[in-house]
């Protein structure tokens, strides 16, 4: 391998440690997830919000 | 008794902004203040004549039947003691003067006459481009009379504003047969509540599934039958018609019953919901958006996105949302206007809301409406839908692009050194998509191998990312598949001009088990 293409390359323990930093990532943007998560909990309360505004 | 006089009159006029009620004789109804009648009229008058359309003419049609006015007229007008027409008035906008449509239009039926449809077609075309604004069905209620209207959208760019463009993802072509010639716009139908057949509720149903059938072969559907059909099950808020409004769950048997699928989500977290604003934008799928105003809530339809690309972005964990760019969007809103601007702005605290601040004229007052809700109707096997890809994307691809610049960054790699990883989430039919590869800067062999050796789901999940030290690659996702066992169609890298995108596509197709459907160029 070229050592340039070794520079770019993943081998096994490299992509270990770039699976762990990613999952550290995860982590930090949990609120994020949280969110989108939160925006599909829908009670019955939501489908009942009566849509009736006037000009 | 005798017969009113039945024939059609078509008559051309100079438009005049300040004049086109005039010109129409609609007067005020008895028991409305003048100078509040008639709102969307003058919002169309004014639409018609900004520097963007410039419109200079009119062609009316005295007599049209419109299919819409037509089905209201037989379930609820014509039970009327006042006897309302079944039928309309078609008003046709025109960028040029009035002598110039009458002569263009009968050049058009000349070359019919001589050289034959294709000719004349593609002179229709022509002139359709250059001239044609649109048009709106007049009902014969002086209360409500703007009936289905389908107007040409602003233009991509507007002047003075460098750094900002209009995408309409949500219009198509739409044709209008006048003498014989078929003239066309590109638009979605607006049109205005009536508060009998038809609240805001269902007429932003009816907008946004004009939009529906251009993917899905769903019939047509006037607002009587959305109606209709939204409080066959419950009737929890009173009598269906004159419509006293539809709660959400109305709204989603309604667009249940008409063959697509409601996806509803909540709009609590504002840069959540700018996401979803933007994948469904991004995907040509018309939202309805129900916004509230502390007193009332309201429905509207998103048809086209505002962008303000040197907008800087928010960038969390190292990974900046494309979304946050989204700076307004443009909604028909039956009780102002087709294509009316909202600005969106986060406010309140701690987390606040996104808001839609809306100012349809210089002279009328600021509307601030926050989004509550989301509904986008999608085909039923569409299941992995714009929250869920926006979540793999984020999750499971950006942080991964993210966690692979900081190795480079960590061995010294220059061009790695600077972030941020930017996705984007859309979803397409996979026709369209396919066309969409088609375009500079994705290698040929890709887009080649992708069409010979992958298999597509009908509707495909696109995850796109893009950073600074590699060429854009894309994650596809099977729509059909579900959130907690989404499958992946195919990584691909858009071109291989920086060395650690192969890599990275490796990587990540990889974990995302997609090794052999792994495309890079010259692979």
């Amino acid at each position: 391998m070229a050592d340039k293409e070794k520079l770019y390359a993943l081998d096994k323990e490299a992509l270990a440690r770039v699976e762990k930093t990613a999952e550290k990532i995860r982590t930090e943007i949990s609120s994020l997830t949280e969110a989108s998560e939160r925006s599909a909990q829908l009670t019955e309360e939501d489908y009942s919000i009566r849509i009736n505004a006037r000009d | 008794m005798s017969r009113e006089p039945f024939t059609q009159s078509i008559r051309a006029v100079d438009f005049v902004h300040e004049r086109f009620v005039e010109e129409l004789g609609i007067e005020a109804p008895p028991f409305v203040d003048p100078t509040k009648a008639h709102p969307q009229l003058k919002y169309l008058a004014a639409y018609v004549a900004s520097e963007s359309i410039r419109c200079k003419s009119l062609l009316i049609e005295e007599h049209y039947i419109d299919r819409d006015h037509m089905e209201d007229h037989s379930v609820f007008y014509s039970r009327n003691l006042y006897p309302y027409s079944n039928y309309c008035r078609r008003v046709h906008f025109f960028g040029v003067p009035k002598e110039e449509v009458e002569a263009r239009l009968a050049a058009l039926r000349e070359v019919q006459r001589t050289k034959g449809d294709e000719a004349c077609q593609k002179a229709s075309d022509a002139f359709s481009e250059e001239s044609y604004i649109g048009f709106t069905v007049i009902k014969p209620l002086e209360g409500t009379p703007v009936g289905r209207t389908v107007l040409r959208s602003y233009p991509q760019r507007s002047r003075g504003q460098p750094t900002y463009h209009r995408r309409f993802t949500c219009v198509q072509v739409y044709e209008a047969h006048l003498g014989g010639i078929t003239l066309s716009v590109r638009g979605l139908p607006f049109q205005q509540q009536d508060k009998a057949v038809a609240a805001c509720a269902t007429t932003a149903i009816w907008s946004a599934l004009h939009r529906t059938r251009k993917f899905e072969e769903i019939g047509t559907f006037t607002p009587a039958q959305i109606t209709a059909l939204a409080t066959r099950a419950s009737l929890e808020h009173g009598r269906a018609m004159p419509s006293e409004g539809l709660s959400i769950d109305q709204m989603c048997q309604a667009v249940q019953a008409i063959g697509v699928s409601p996806v509803l989500r909540k709009a609590s977290d504002p840069r959540e919901a700018r996401g979803l604003l933007y994948s469904s934008l991004k995907s040509g799928v018309a939202p309805i958006l129900i916004i509230a105003n502390g007193r009332d809530f309201h429905a509207v339809t998103a048809v086209g996105m505002g962008i303000r690309e040197d907008h800087e972005i928010e960038v969390d964990g190292g990974i900046g949302d494309r979304s946050a760019r989204l700076e307004a969007i443009y909604v028909h809103d039956d009780r102002l206007g087709p294509y009316v601007r909202g600005d969106l702005v986060v406010l309140g605290v701690p987390e606040g809301r996104l808001f839609l601040r809306m100012k349809p004229e210089k002279l009328q007052k600021e509307q601030r409406w926050s989004l509550t809700h989301l509904l986008f109707p999608m085909h039923a096997k569409v299941r992995v839908t714009f929250g869920e890809l926006r979540n793999a994307a984020r999750r499971w691809v950006a942080t991964r692009v993210e966690s692979y610049r900081q190795e480079l960054e960590g061995r010294g790699v220059k061009e790695a050194k600077h972030g941020p990883i930017e996705f984007e989430t859309w979803i397409e039919r996979a026709h369209s998509y396919h066309r969409w590869l088609l375009r500079p800067g994705v290698a040929s062999d890709v887009s080649e191998r992708l069409a010979k050796e992958i298999s597509f789901s009908r509707y495909v999940g696109v995850i796109r990312v893009e950073a600074p030290f590699i060429d854009p690659i894309q994650v596809l996702i099977d729509t059909t598949s579900t959130e907690r066992n989404i499958f992946a169609i195919a990584v691909l890298a858009e071109a291989t001009t920086k060395p650690a995108t192969k890599h990275a596509a490796n990587y990540i197709a990889q974990f995302l088990d997609c090794s052999e459907r792994l495309l890079l160029p010259g692979d």
